[in-house]
Parts: structure tokens; C-alpha cells; sequence
């Protein structure tokens, strides 16, 4: 079942500029993500895409600009507080607990979702065992979705790239986020990865209503997967619309030939 | 995540449970086993405490990779609760223990908080100067026994249902500070798979992603040192009544570098570990002792060789040399 695309605005950008020393990696970017939509982030390479994605989920903090997210607006936020709002994430280069199987990967999406206190965790008797079995249901059917079974006891320093960059996917649904931030779910993978990787994106959105935002570099990708697109380019939003749209964008065009400006 | 591992059906569990209850037998027979001397008996008594002062350094140091320079404290804040409390106020060991436990957490509340925002050696720093300031408020203040600190403790008497465990001499006191250090291994083994111990971990490995997962690191700090520093106390409780005296030594380096010896001797995050390695480091004293300062100087070679020339401990020298063959 498809989330309803509604016009109800999920998360708020607005005129964000973020500077590391004299580098300006953002200039006055705003854009909205709307609930239950897929939206895209694309850019040439260095446009300022992970930059704005740190920003989202609180990595980094901008200089200038807020960000509404569910109502509320911030300037502020710390990475686990933006966890605990529904922001869950992917890492461009893949970040995994690489000594851990792809279970215990995932299993550790669900950090947020545990009630018990540190005392009842510590001693792991009655409601916190109960607890934990309840964990690792939800934990297999992620594994069942992401069709991972014959993986999951594996440590996933040991998969191939694609398979990880799976088993990182795993680990965000876990945290059954409301906006997930995808940070290049396609690099580094053939054809065929490519694919399953579009699938599983589009799956999680039908199935669970998730919103999601994904950065690619790749303009192709994108193009069939996602509903709105925004282009950054030197860290200013030169685009932003439907696919079709932004692929006449003149200013598009000249951003990823390189046309000097 | 290792807690579902654990679950793994298979015949291990008798296996581990009839290993464990060997360890057991074995561990309680042992100074019997080597002669019922007593000699054998306090030997053994003081590997038990020193061991347990050991683990609540341990858990900071395995599970947060911080070293803890300040753990003298609440080994000493153990030592001054038992002496002060059984001898002006006649408490039993139940009282003084649970003294040094509320104590113990308040203290590293109070300390954890100071260095939340510290990291590594900075950290390092403060948690030696907190014992610094210690040693000084025990050193000068007469209240709690000043420069000639507490003498004449009683022995310690532990009244359960009908009976009363009752450590007078040093053959009564091993079965107390062998269950201590019993009770501290099965709080240790259930830490190391608690969410606590892997979240703490997490943070460790990649504290960027763990923060991603809504892990807040601060907290998973503090909660740490917190836990640990009850451990450490109740070690310097029993001291306490071991030696029947508290005073300010009980801040000398040489428990510091006997912690930090013992952990990083076998290696890091190993259950037995800090047992192991302080059971090497009092058997080097006692029984090949080369006397005075002398024991000091080895402990500090020992630990200063290991760090540089294995930094994974007994564990990792035996691993590099299984993988070679």
C-alpha cells in the first residue's frame, strides 16, 4: 500500500549555509521533503549533498538557516536527538560494527527502541529478556524483506560491498524511521546491485510509508526512483522539482557537462 | 546482538555450566589444595580483593577505552567507609557495604559528570587529579582518620538468616572474598552481554554511527563509570577488614599500577582477564618476591613492557604466535 502523498511537509530546510574554515560547503539552501514522498538529493561531486544530509541529522550544525522537522523548528541538534525524532541514516562509505553479523548489525538499530532502563538491561531478567525476543522478531523480518537470511550469521566485514551496503539499509529500517536518509545507496554497485537497491528503496516506501531522501551523483538512478528532485551544485540549490523537470533545467545541464560559469 | 548468539541451541550450555561449576569447586578448594597453610589462605584472599579492585577499573577501561587513574578513590572510599563506620558506630558488614556501594555511586556520579566532556588523556588527568585531592581530604582531615588513619577494625561479621559469616581470621575471610569475587564475575559476564556493555562498546568502535542510532554517549559514559565504581569500593572495603587498618596509602600508586598491570597483563575485554593477570602479579610477590620497593619496580617494568611490546596483552602474544605456526 502506498503512503498517500500528501502536501503536509515532513522536514523544512531553510536558507542553510554551513563554512568549514574559509570552504563554504552550503550557501542559503532551502528545500522540503514531503510526507511519504521519495526525495532525491543530486550534485555533481563536492556540490555540498553530504554536507546537507549532516545538517538534516545533526552531524553538523549550520551556521545560518533552521530546520523544521515534524513541526518543530531548530537550529540546533545533536545526531541521537535526531535518532529519537524518527531520522534514521545510511554513510556513503558504509558504516558497520565490521567484527558483528549482519543480525547484529541490525540488531543494533534497535538501540533506540529498548524500554528498560540501564539497571534491567545490565541484568537481562524477566521483562528485559521478554523484551529482547520481541526485538529480534521485528530484527528477522527485516532480514526476511532485505532477502538476507542465508547472510545473517556472517560478519559482515566479510560480505561483498553490496550485501553491506543491504545490511546497512537493514540496520536503519530497524529503527522504524519516519524520514531515511540514504547517502549514496548506489555506489560502488553493478548493474544488477543497482536494481535490487532500487527495489528495496521503492519497497520500503510503499510498504511502510517511509519517507525517504537519497543523495546520488548519478542523475540516472534517481530519475525513476524519486518524486521530487533538488540539485546542488558548489553548495547552492540550482534545481528543484519533478525528474522530467529538472533534466531540461538549463542550469542542470550546465553543471554536469562542467560549463563554466 | 551477543545476547541472541546466546540463545544458540546446542550442547554447550551443560558443557559451560559444568565448567563453570568446577571453576567453583576448584576455585573454594584451592587453598586447601595448596597446602591449607595460612599463607595460602591470605595469599589467596588478597588475589580475590585485588582482583576485584581490578574489574571496576576494567570495565572503564574495556568498555569505554579510557583509563581511569582515579579508581584509588573509590578502593579507598571502600577502606575509610568499613574502618569509620565498624569502629565509631559498631555496623555490621552489610551496613558498611552498602555504605561503600551509596558512597561509591555518588562519588562517580560526581566525577563522571566533571569529565563527561574529557576524552583520553585529558580524562586520564582528571580522574588523577580527583585522586590527588582525595588523598589530601584523607591525609588532613582527622574526621575520617588523618595521616594515621583507622586502626584496630574489627573483624567483619556478615549476620545471614541464622548464621553470621564471620572473617576473624584470615581462613574465615577467604569464602567472603571468594564469593565477592564470584558475584563480581557474574555481574562482569552479564555487563559484557547487556545492551549497556554493547552500547558502550558501540560507541567505542564508531561513535559516529552509534550516535546515528540514537545512542547518546554521554549518557553511556557516565552509566559506565558509574557501575564500575561500586566494584572497585567493594574491594577496599574488604581490605579493610583484611588488614584490620585504613589509612592514606590506601591511594598509592601501587594499587593504581597493580589495576592498570592486571588488565592490560592478558588483555582487554577478557572475562578472566584481571583475575588472571593479578593472580601472576601477588604470586610474583609473594612467592618470588626480590622484597621492598622491589615489587613496585617489577609491577611498573611488567606494565610498561607489555604496553610496548605486546599491547594486546598474554592474549594477543598468544594469538600472534598460534597464527605464525
Amino acid at each position: 500500500m502506498r503512503a498517500p502523498d500528501t502536501n503536509e511537509i515532513l522536514l523544512q530546510v531553510e536558507a542553510v549555509a554551513l563554512s568549514f574554515g574559509g570552504v563554504r560547503a552550503l550557501k542559503d539552501v532551502s528545500f522540503n521533503i514531503r510526507k511519504g514522498e521519495i526525495r532525491a538529493i543530486i550534485g555533481p561531486n563536492g556540490a555540498g549533498k553530504t554536507s546537507m544530509l549532516n545538517v538534516v541529522n545533526g552531524f553538523y550544525h549550520p551556521d545560518h538557516g533552521t530546520i523544521t522537522f515534524k513541526g518543530r523548528t531548530r537550529d540546533k541538534m545533536q545526531p541521537f536527538e535526531a535518532a529519537r525524532g524518527g531520522i534514521a541514516r545510511t554513510f556513503q562509505n558504509v558504516a558497520l560494527f565490521k567484527g558483528m553479523s549482519a543480525l547484529d548489525n541490525i540488531m543494533a538499530g534497535r538501540t533506540l527502541k529498548v524500554r528498560r532502563g540501564l539497571l534491567w538491561q545490565v541484568l537481562r531478567y524477566g521483562p528485559a529478556l521478554r523484551e529482547e525476543l520481541e526485538h529480534r522478531h521485528r530484527v528477522e523480518e527485516i532480514i526476511d524483506f532485505l532477502e538476507i537470511e542465508a547472510i545473517r550469521k556472517v560478519p559482515v566485514g566479510r560480505l561483498p560491498y553490496g550485501l553491506q551496503k543491504r545490511v546497512e539499509l537493514g540496520r536503519a529500517l530497524a529503527m522504524e524511521p519516519e524520514l531515511l536518509l540514504l547517502d549514496e545507496p548506489m555506489a560502488g554497485m553493478n548493474l544488477e546491485e543497482k536494481e535490487d537497491m532500487s527495489r528495496f528503496i521503492v519497497d520500503v516506501n510503499n510498504q511502510y510509508g517511509t519517507t525517504i531522501a537519497l543523495i546520488e551523483h548519478d542523475m540516472a538512478v534517481v530519475m525513476d526512483l524519486s518524486e521530487s528532485v533538488a540539485v546542488l551544485d558548489h553548495g547552492v540549490k540550482i534545481a528543484d522539482g519533478t525528474p522530467d523537470e529538472v533534466k531540461n533545467s538549463q542550469a542542470v545541464i550546465e553543471a554536469y557537462l562542467g560549463v563554466a560559469h | 546482538m551477543t545476547a541472541i548468539e546466546s540463545q544458540r541451541p546446542s550442547s554447550i550450555p551443560f558443557l559451560r555450566i559444568a565448567a563453570v561449576a568446577a571453576f567453583v569447586v576448584i576455585g573454594f578448594m584451592l587453598p586447601r589444595l595448596l597446602g591449607g597453610t595460612s599463607v595460602a589462605y591470605s595469599t589467596l584472599t588478597t588475589i580475590a580483593i585485588f582482583a576485584v579492585m581490578c574489574y571496576g577499573a576494567d570495565i572503564v577501561l574495556s568498555y569505554l577505552g579510557e583509563v581511569s587513574l582515579g579508581h584509588t578513590v573509590f578502593w579507598a572510599i571502600g577502606g575509610y567507609a568499613a574502618a569509620n563506620l565498624s569502629v565509631k558506630y559498631g555496623l555490621n558488614g552489610w551496613m558498611t557495604a552498602a555504605a561503600t556501594i551509596a558512597l561509591c555511586l555518588a562519588a562517580a556520579a560526581f566525577l563522571g559528570a566533571v569529565t563527561l566532556r574529557t576524552r583520553e588523556f585529558v580524562f586520564s588527568l582528571v580522574t588523577y587529579a580527583a585522586a590527588v585531592v582525595a588523598y589530601e581530604i584523607a591525609f588532613n582531615w582527622d574526621a575520617v582518620g588523618g595521616s594515621d588513619g583507622v586502626v584496630g577494625i574489627p573483624p567483619l561479621k556478615l549476620p545471614l538468616l541464622v548464621t553470621t559469616f564471620s572473617g576473624a581470621m584470615q581462613e574465615d575471610l577467604w569464602p567472603i572474598a571468594f564469593a565477592l569475587l564470584l558475584l563480581t564475575l557474574a555481574f562482569i559476564a552479564r555487563f559484557r552481554r547487556s545492551r549497556l556493555g554493547t552500547t558502550a562498546l558501540m560507541v567505542q568502535m564508531n561513535p559516529a554511527l552509534a550516535a546515528s542510532l540514537g545512542v547518546d554517549p554521554r549518557r553511556i559514559r557516565l552509566a559506565v563509570f558509574v557501575i564500575s565504581a561500586p566494584i572497585t569500593g567493594l574491594a577496599g572495603w574488604l581490605y579493610a577488614y583484611q588488614r584490620a587498618y585504613v589509612g592514606p596509602d590506601m591511594f598509592e600508586s601501587y594499587f593504581l599500577v597493580m589495576m592498570l598491570t592486571a588488565i592490560v597483563l592478558v588483555g582487554r575485554r577478557v572475562l578472566l582477564g584481571p583475575l588472571i593477570g593479578t593472580a601472576l602479579l601477588i604470586a610474583q610477590q609473594n612467592l618470588l618476591s626480590l622484597g621492598g620497593d622491589w615489587n613496585k619496580i617489577v609491577l611498573g617494568s611488567v606494565l610498561a613492557l607489555v604496553l610496548i611490546f605486546w599491547p594486546a596483552g598474554l592474549v594477543g602474544l598468544y594469538r600472534r604466535i598460534t597464527k605464525k605456526t
